[in-house]
């Protein structure tokens, strides 16, 4: 009898192929070099001087003021009197009240800490009642609202906050109607600093509470709350003690994300500094490692805080990640079902609840969606100069910008990169669903980690990373990031969006039962036979969903655009093309802004819809 | 699973027969090279196949849940082996014609899989795995996922074509009446192992294991004690009742003083005396049930209860007292020991 070693190994052997080594070899060179050593890199030069690990520069950015301090006075609101000359001399006409220009400031880490937290707050108890609504009640127009709720997770990058900029601005939208208010005339509202971040965040990132903790919701066994029904529970304390704890850990992991993505966001600090200029809205960890590398000559003069912000970045993000990660697998009770579909209890609203509820929810839809509506007014008339409202439609404005020789090469950029980046996913991602999907080799459970990791890495740190790590040892060749920093954009939109890829292709071959490979090669299909004549044909559509998905969220993504791009104006993708034009002064560039940013929702919209259409069409499966 | 070791012989119509979680499944996925054995090998003709990847062995499978493939017709599933092997266009197109009118499914090549019933999807994983001609066919309880009109159909439509092709088969079920009227031999198995092998006759009447005994069929077991041994024969005695039984296992050596478990049969209760080497046996009916062709009749006796099979004629009714006779070699003796060891 063999002995036991060579035994499993020999069971080992016989259950590996070369398209499942292939995988696993491409997926740990992939993820190792694109990923972990990168982001790891930047941890290096935090926390190493001359050889040694040093805590001194933590320690040097924890005390310095910018970065963590007691502000004198918790200033969020002021109120100002306005003065003008009437007759030579000196009157209030009216009063300036500002939230958020002179306060809160912690200093740019605590501050980042205080935004990801409100944020994070706001859109997650904005989801669960929103989800809750969707997900138990029955009421006019919820079909209809189901769609418009998914309207702000269309990126609109930059744009979104300059949006809100303008809206509460001193000039904006918000005052004009407070000045129509008799007795408020001369009062001027602006909302500005860090509660406009957390606003511009709240909204854009809402969805994805919502989505989550509605996916929970519905997916909860009906009879666990006809149980506490049946035993006297009702309304909110049911809500309270049965339906909440259930849909918490598809909440977590909402909320989990929601934190991650506000704290590497470029978007809103960018955005809200178009429309207002410099001010506390950029005192935040993301912008302050942007800046740093955006202002250095050289890479190697990027001052060592800047490598602090982007580890404390990943420290966090990291901390959230296995938190949340632990907490909802171990948590997957509230999908026992016991045999045999059912369908999710949804009650009929009645009386004034019938119109109050989607009033409600018109409500949340309208106030989360207008970033992205006045994304499509600044494109479609000339609100970006106008004033508080635009005054005329032009569709001028956004054919222009097709003619804009500089956006044309930047949307070429970006659709190059991503293009490639995509196929470069699908090798990869196909072969990582398959492994671990199938086989169980020693290591699934840390390919399985490696496939959803990419989603909790700021994208700032991978920025950061690329830019450190490549320039130390592949300098002078094509992946230098000072030679030809927008060639590491293909590898960092794959490594950052390979999940989306991944993710469907998984649950695809989840759903093929193994028995059909096996029937495959019992009648003589080798691996090769069996993997293109049986398992790509059932897997077409999910993979395809998952190719338009990661190709859109490469188009649109902003960190690493943005940190490489910089380095490279002339290659750079479409999003930096937005930031930079954003910021401009000159007539019509807002516009234009806006524009790219609604070629960027088209897409979007069009890659959901598609993808929709694909999915539903999958062949129902065994007849058993 | 452990030390599972069996021959099947050409032509044979095996059944691997236990409860489920007992390892048949397994048996059968290691014949087809789905799975490796610790130890052992698995010969097939002569050849040595055990590290021979499925796709290099001429075994096909039916899988219990039939793996039809959800994207190709009736049509490309079955012609599916016989592509791999590439065979001529025309070559395949009558082969498959002709397995189809064989599992009487002729006229649906071009419909899907989720197109057919249960029983019609059955019989195309069935047509798959003929039509390519095995040495070995290897069926997982084909039969489970049918209703039970159905399955008895079925059944002897299975048993009618191996018959008729004369293929070797290895046939895998929990049902013991699905084992008794298709194989020509039974393999008994639990927690892994091959408890006895047989004909189903010789299992149903004279299961040489305890575990046989109880598992097949119906039994009722008492608990006695051996008072004499004369060869194949034991004298026992059972809370106070005399009787003499066959020990069914020559191998399995019993003295005076051992521990018996004494089990027979409901069929083997006679109202006459069948022979002089009969005991006799009587008790309070506490139930009597007509079930068609007998009658179920339950008793208390100062054995226990029992369960007996009367001709549906008989006159017996609860309170009543009825008398009947079981021949020697119907009733059957294991040792409690070995049981325990077994």
């Amino acid at each position: 009898m063999p002995a036991l070693g060579t035994l499993r190994l020999r069971k080992l052997i016989y259950s590996l192929d070369v398209f499942v080594v292939f995988s696993i070899a491409a997926s740990v060179v992939f993820f190792t070099l694109f990923l972990l050593l990168p982001v790891f890199s930047t941890l290096v030069v935090a926390l190493v001087e001359g050889g040694r690990v040093t805590l001194e520069y933590f320690v040097a950015t924890l005390r310095d003021p910018e970065y963590v301090r007691i502000p004198p006075l918790l200033e969020v609101v002021r109120v100002e009197p306005a003065y003008r000359f009437v007759n030579g001399s000196l009157v209030i006409s009216g009063y300036v009240v500002s939230i958020g220009r002179y306060g809160p400031d912690f200093g740019k880490l605590l501050n980042s800490l205080i935004v990801s937290t409100s944020t994070t707050i706001f859109a997650t108890a904005l989801g669960i009642a929103t989800a809750f609504a969707m997900a138990r009640y029955r009421f006019p127009g919820k079909s209809v609202f189901r769609v418009l709720l998914v309207v702000p997770l269309l990126a609109t990058p930059f744009v979104n906050g300059y949006v809100i900029g303008r809206v509460f601005g001193r000039d904006g939208l918000v005052n004009n109607l407070i000045r129509r208010i008799p007795g408020l005339e001369g009062v001027t509202l602006e909302l500005v600093g860090l509660p406009a971040v957390i606003l511009v965040q709240t909204l854009s990132f809402f969805p994805i509470v919502y989505l989550n903790a509605y996916a929970s919701m519905v997916n909860i066994d009906p009879s666990l709350e006809e149980q506490a029904e049946n035993l006297g529970s009702r309304g909110f304390k049911l809500f309270r003690t049965v339906t909440l704890p259930l849909s918490l850990p598809g909440i977590s992991a909402g909320a989990a994300l929601v934190f991650i993505f506000s704290l590497e966001d470029l978007g809103a600090p960018i955005g809200v500094k178009a429309a207002f200029g410099l001010g506390l809205h950029n005192k935040l960890l993301s912008y302050d490692v942007y800046d740093h590398f955006r202002k250095a000559y050289a890479l190697e003069l990027v001052s060592r805080s800047a490598y602090v912000s982007t580890s404390i970045m990943l420290l966090i993000a990291t901390a959230v990640f296995l938190a949340v990660r632990s907490y909802v697998s171990l948590r997957q009770y509230a999908m026992l079902s016991k045999g045999g579909r059912w369908s999710p209890r949804v009650r009929e609203v009645s009386g004034f609840r019938r119109v109050l509820l989607p009033l409600l929810i018109a409500l949340v839809v309208l106030v989360t969606s207008f970033p992205q509506v006045g994304t499509v007014f600044m494109a479609f008339s000339n609100w970006s100069i106008a004033g508080a409202t635009p005054t005329e439609f032009r569709v001028e404005y956004f054919l222009s910008i097709v003619r804009d020789v500089d956006m044309v090469r930047a949307a070429a950029n970006s659709t190059r990169y991503s293009a490639l980046a995509l196929l470069l996913m699908l090798v990869v991602g196909g072969g990582l669903a398959y492994v671990t999907s199938r086989r169980r080799i020693p290591g699934s459970s840390v390919l399985d980690l490696l496939a959803t990791l990419p989603i909790a890495v700021p994208g700032i740190v991978v920025g950061v990373g690329y830019l450190t790590f490549f320039n130390t040892y592949f300098r002078g060749t094509i992946l230098s990031p000072v030679d030809h920093p927008t060639n590491l954009l293909v590898f960092t939109y794959a490594a950052r969006r390979i999940p989306f890829v991944i993710r469907p292709i998984y649950a695809g071959i989840q759903q093929v039962h193994v028995s059909l490979e096996e029937a495959a090669q019992n009648l003589g299909a080798g691996r090769a036979r069996m993997y293109l004549t049986v398992l790509l044909p059932l897997i077409a559509g999910n993979a395809v969903a998952g190719a338009l998905t990661a190709f859109v969220y490469s188009m649109n993504e902003v960190s690493t655009s943005l940190l490489l791009g910089a380095r490279d104006p002339e290659r750079a993708p479409l999003t930096y093309w937005i930031s930079d034009r954003i910021g401009g002064q000159t007539l019509g560039s807002v516009a234009a802004a806006a524009a790219a940013c609604v070629l960027l929702m088209a897409l979007q919209v069009a890659s959901i819809a598609l993808s929709n259409v694909i999915l539903k069409q999958r062949v129902a499966f065994l007849g058993v | 699973m452990d030390r599972v070791s069996a021959k099947v012989e050409r032509g044979e119509f095996f059944t691997f027969l236990g409860p489920s979680g007992c390892g048949k499944s397994t048996t059968l996925r290691i014949v087809a090279g789905l799975e490796l054995p610790d130890s052992g090998r698995v010969i097939i003709d002569g050849e040595d196949v055990t590290y021979l990847p499925p796709y290099k062995r001429d075994t096909a499978m039916v899988f219990q849940n039939y793996a039809l493939w959800p994207h190709m017709t009736v049509f490309e599933n079955v012609a599916y082996g016989l592509k791999v092997r590439k065979l001529p266009k025309e070559e395949i197109r009558r082969r498959v014609k002709e397995v189809l009118e064989l599992v009487r499914l002729e006229g649906l090549e071009s419909r899907y899989p989720t197109q057919l019933s249960g029983g019609q999807q059955q019989r195309v994983a069935l047509a798959r795995a003929l039509v390519v001609q095995p040495k070995v066919l290897l069926l997982d309880e084909p039969l489970s996922n049918l209703d039970a009109k159905l399955r008895v159909e079925m059944r002897e439509e299975l048993k009618r074509l191996q018959r008729k092709l004369g293929i070797t088969t290895i046939y895998v079920t929990h049902d013991q009446d699905e084992a008794m009227a298709l194989s020509d031999r039974v393999a008994v198995m639990n927690l892994g192992r091959v408890v006895e092998v047989g004909k189903p006759n010789e299992l149903y009447r004279k299961p040489r294991s305890f575990f046989v005994a109880t598992f097949i069929g119906r039994s009722n077991v008492l608990e006695c004690r051996a008072t004499e041994v004369r060869g194949e024969e034991v004298a026992l005695e059972c809370s106070g009742l005399r009787l003499v039984a066959t020990v069914p296992d020559s191998s399995k050596k019993l003295s005076p003083g051992d521990r018996v478990y004494a089990v027979f049969r409901p069929h083997s209760a006679r109202l006459e005396l069948p022979s002089q080497k009969a005991n006799e046996l009587s008790g309070i009916v506490s139930l009597v049930s007509y079930a068609g062709e007998h009658l179920e009749v339950r008793l208390e006796s100062p054995v226990g209860k029992l369960l007996i099979y009367l001709p549906p004629d008989s006159k017996v009714s609860a309170g009543g007292r009825v008398r009947f006779y079981l021949s020697w070699d119907e009733v059957l003796a294991y040792p409690v020991a070995e049981v325990y060891t077994a």
